[in-house]
């Protein structure tokens, strides 16, 4: 009899959007489960779902062979399922121990024995050794560190089911290994590891079981054997992935010229951007690798203009923009900023006044002194939405209806369709399904093919290989390495990224 | 069938608002029916009602589209109040003064009393652009600082020594805002002066920045839309449009002087019919219009029955809470309904 057993899931959200349509899904003691599918598949609704955290619209979880009703995450934690999430969910001011107590603290007559607390902690930590210190300030810890500190609050509150939704995004490829050194030991001691991945290597390397969705329903649950990554992909997409494959740049005059750019932090003054000098000429795509937080965000904003530099020289086109406000920028360069929520789209106004952002500073849409020729943005839009493979309905429809796949096509379609020489693009595909990214990556390399200058920021190695024809490497503000991709593996520019190498 | 279904929630709304409200007075032994009536024949049911409706109506437009052009753009203008007391009080001391002919005369005192609006929304507008001060609290608190010295000005400097109450002078005859049978040329003006306020808001370029400002004012700034100009703008803009209101008031009202309590709550009966009409300045042109209606029929209902005219605060309060709970209850249930019927039919289809 499986241990966790989910049958016949159900998940309609208002107002018919179906996110899982009959689902099962079977979870044996002591196994590593892994779940794949493109986003929107329903891996993360249907973990959610197990997790108490949504409710199913109709369907039954049996753990043992006994029904089951989880209607909240601490009583999942009571049926000892634990969840670690995305973005950790930790007090960054306090220490390890006090962070794995909270909400499950051991008190006598409402004292804390801090000293216990600690202790068994690093208890915990030692028998599946995870190598922290219970006594850290979590604030100090790196990411994979404080990775560390919820999969062991998660084994603290007695979990044994453990759900690690997308653990190695946030991780270097060292890191990810080092994961699933763990994730094995977890195994061997009889917990359940339920693993949410779209990198299907990693998938291959560590699952005993494979559950495959897509669109909302589980295509198969299969062994890990006899199956490689292409057989895979093609399950979760439906069809056969094809291969990108990309000419030789042909790199022209030089468009965006950064010189000597530092930027200081306004809240700290440190500088989380040292002495950074970098190029991209027309037709060549420049990746920037590095963790998460080592000053990519501050290089995309002070070229955007977002962020004042604290000296140096930022020149697009031989325009010196360093003091330019950014509606002058805008008028030169195309930007794919990294959180269409917050910055790339309005998500409750209309598909066509999303579409028409930036445009309108442009003198062809400009109708007498005062007015926007709406028109002319409309037959634009209706173009543009045709010509990028929208997937609407209609042009007064607002984006927040849309996939996300689609939302990002609309920032995409606006941005490339403005037509300027320089592209920024930061996290162009992160989020995306399969197929939406492997339609921005080919646009992508379009755009190089017509002589654009492109500046990637990426998270995803993978996609810096594929896409870059430079790439440099970025960590604490200073630019480590600038390293010809097609002569690099993917385990060098992790350790530049890390800092091991010089 | 957007626009059918938000007048049709409308409708409904405001419907039961008077069914809950009949109730209420019902439970005080007295006649809806008779109250309605009431209600019905001193806010429409004559010409002299009707045009006492609108007139009532004008300075409610004007404070319900400088707060519903406000918070489309995400500036929280809470200072209509203080603006259209200070259009006034300017109006009423030129005036006084000043010496123009009649038909330049008038349009010179109203652009005035807009001007003195701006002028005040620009204070707010200066302490948030050096100072980076909330424009919320800012303009909430110039209210308070207009209505003193505007009673400080009437009372001392301007005071009208015959009045019995702290009060300007009348202002010159010459000055008095046409009328036709009783509706003041004021209604027109403000009809125009939303129209315009539409039209700009729906079709410009700048109107198109300041309704993106206020949907994600990141995405916005990312754009390339002028994010601290266009604040400083819409702060001028509704100032204008409450001062303008505060300049007819003089013109075109009954008084002809600056009195004590003459912005009476036309400020913030303003900012609730721009919450009611969703921030959309053609439906706030209408509940401007209604509102109108209830407090000139609540006078008529006061002279009728036993109720007495602040009922009508009452039946304004039930009817905001109840379209603005209405609009997002029946989102809410429309939506939770048809996900029901699509789980049936997703279930049904696999079996």
């Amino acid at each position: 009899m499986a241990f966790v057993e989910m049958s016949k899931i159900y998940k309609v959200y208002p107002p018919n959007v179906v996110a899982l349509n009959g689902v099962d899904l079977s979870l044996e003691r002591g196994e590593i489960h892994s779940i794949v599918g493109e986003n929107g598949a329903g891996k993360s609704t249907l973990v959610r779902i197990l997790y108490g955290m949504i409710k199913p619209s109709s369907g039954e979880i049996k753990i043992d062979g006994e029904k089951v009703q989880i209607s909240n995450p601490s009583e999942a934690m009571k049926l000892g399922i634990g969840m670690v999430h995305q973005e950790f969910m930790l007090i960054p001011s306090f220490k390890v121990f006090e962070n794995i107590i909270l909400g499950q603290e051991r008190s006598t007559l409402g004292f804390i024995n801090r000293k216990k607390a600690a202790k068994t902690v690093q208890q915990i930590i030692d028998q599946y050794g995870f190598g922290v210190d219970s006594n850290t300030v979590v604030s100090q810890l790196s990411v994979a560190a404080q990775q560390k500190v919820e999969i062991i609050k998660q084994l603290y509150k007695k979990a044994k089911v453990l759900i690690l939704d997308e653990p190695t995004a946030v991780l270097t490829p060292q890191e990810s290994d080092e994961l699933f050194e763990q994730i094995t030991r977890l195994k061997g001691q009889g917990k359940t590891i339920v693993f949410i991945s779209h990198k299907l290597d990693e998938v291959l390397k560590i699952s005993d079981r494979i559950t495959v969705l897509r669109k909302g329903q589980r295509v198969t649950t299969l062994e890990n054997k006899d199956v490689n990554a292409i057989e895979l992909a093609k399950m979760m997409i439906g069809r056969n992935l094809s291969q990108i494959s990309k000419r030789e740049s042909q790199p022209g005059k030089e468009v965006l010229s950064i010189k000597h750019l530092s930027v200081r932090s306004n809240r700290t003054n440190k500088e989380v951007l040292s002495n950074v000098n970098l190029s991209v000429r027309a037709g060549e795509i420049v990746g920037i690798a590095g963790v998460e937080g080592n000053g990519q965000y501050e290089l995309v904003q002070s070229i955007v203009g977002t962020i004042r530099p604290y000296s140096g020289e930022i020149i697009v086109n031989d325009t010196d923009l360093t003091q330019a406000p950014i509606r002058e920028r805008r008028k030169l360069i195309c930007y794919v900023p990294q959180d269409r929520k917050y910055s790339g789209l309005a998500l409750k106004a209309t598909m066509l006044e999303n579409m028409i952002m930036t445009h309108h500073l442009k003198d062809e849409f400009k109708k007498g002194l005062l007015a926007l020729d709406w028109k002319k943005a409309y037959s634009y839009a209706k173009q543009a939405a045709e010509q990028f493979d929208i997937l609407y309905r209609s042009l007064d429809e607002k984006p927040e209806v849309l996939s996300g796949g689609n939302q990002q096509k609309v920032v995409v379609a606006r941005e490339f369709s403005l037509g300027y020489t320089l592209i920024v693009l930061d996290q162009p595909t992160r989020g995306l399904d399969i197929a939406s990214t492997e339609y921005i990556r080919r646009l992508i390399l379009q755009m190089r093919d017509a002589g654009k200058a492109i500046l990637l920021v990426s998270a995803d190695l993978d996609e810096l290989m594929q896409l870059s024809d430079r790439l440099y490497v970025i960590k604490d503000g200073k630019i480590v390495a600038h390293i010809d991709p097609s002569k690099a593996d993917i385990h060098t520019i992790g350790n530049y990224m890390l800092g091991v190498v010089n | 069938m957007k626009i059918f279904r938000r007048v049709i929630i409308s409708l409904l709304s405001i419907a039961s608002a008077f069914l809950i409200c009949a109730i209420l007075i019902k439970i005080q032994r007295n006649s809806p029916i008779e109250v309605y009536k009431a209600l019905y024949a001193y806010g429409l049911g004559s010409w002299f009602s009707l045009s006492s409706t609108l007139n009532t109506a004008t300075p409610l437009i004007f404070t319900g589209v400088s707060a519903a052009v406000a918070f489309a753009s995400g500036v929280i203008n809470l200072g209509q109040h203080g603006q259209l007391l200070m259009g006034a009080i300017l109006t009423a001391i030129l005036g006084v003064y000043l010496n123009l002919p009649g038909l330049i005369g008038i349009p010179v005192l109203v652009v005035f009393g807009g001007f003195a609006g701006a002028l005040w929304a620009g204070v707010a507008a200066v302490l948030k652009k050096f100072y980076r001060m909330d424009e919320f609290i800012s303009t909430l608190m110039l209210n308070f600082i207009a209505e003193y010295f505007t009673i400080y000005l009437a009372t001392y400097p301007f005071l009208d020594k015959k009045a019995y109450v702290p009060a300007t002078r009348l202002i010159k005859r010459i000055y008095f805002m046409p009328d036709v049978s009783g509706l003041s040329l004021a209604f027109f003006v403000a009809i125009f002066s939303a129209l315009i306020s539409y039209w700009y808001i729906k079709k410009t370029r700048s109107g198109y920045e300041l309704r993106m400002m206020g949907h994600n004012i990141n995405f916005a700034r990312i754009g390339g839309c002028s994010v601290e100009l266009n604040t400083t703008l819409v702060l001028l803009l509704t100032g204008f449009l409450s001062g303008l209101a505060g300049g007819l008031l003089i013109l075109g009202g009954t008084q002809h002087r600056f009195m004590k309590g003459i912005g009476a709550n036309f400020g913030w009966d303003g900012v609730m019919i721009a919450i009611i009409a969703n921030n959309s300045i053609i439906e706030t042109l209408f509940y401007g219009l209604f509102f109108g209606a209830l407090k000139n029929g609540a006078i008529g209902m006061e002279f009728e029955t036993a109720v007495p005219s602040e009922f009508i605060l009452l039946l304004q309060a039930v009817i905001v809470l109840v379209v603005v709970g209405a609009r997002s209850a029946i989102e809410y249930y429309t939506q939770w309904i048809r996900s029901l019927a699509k789980l049936k039919k997703v279930v049904s289809g696999n079996d």
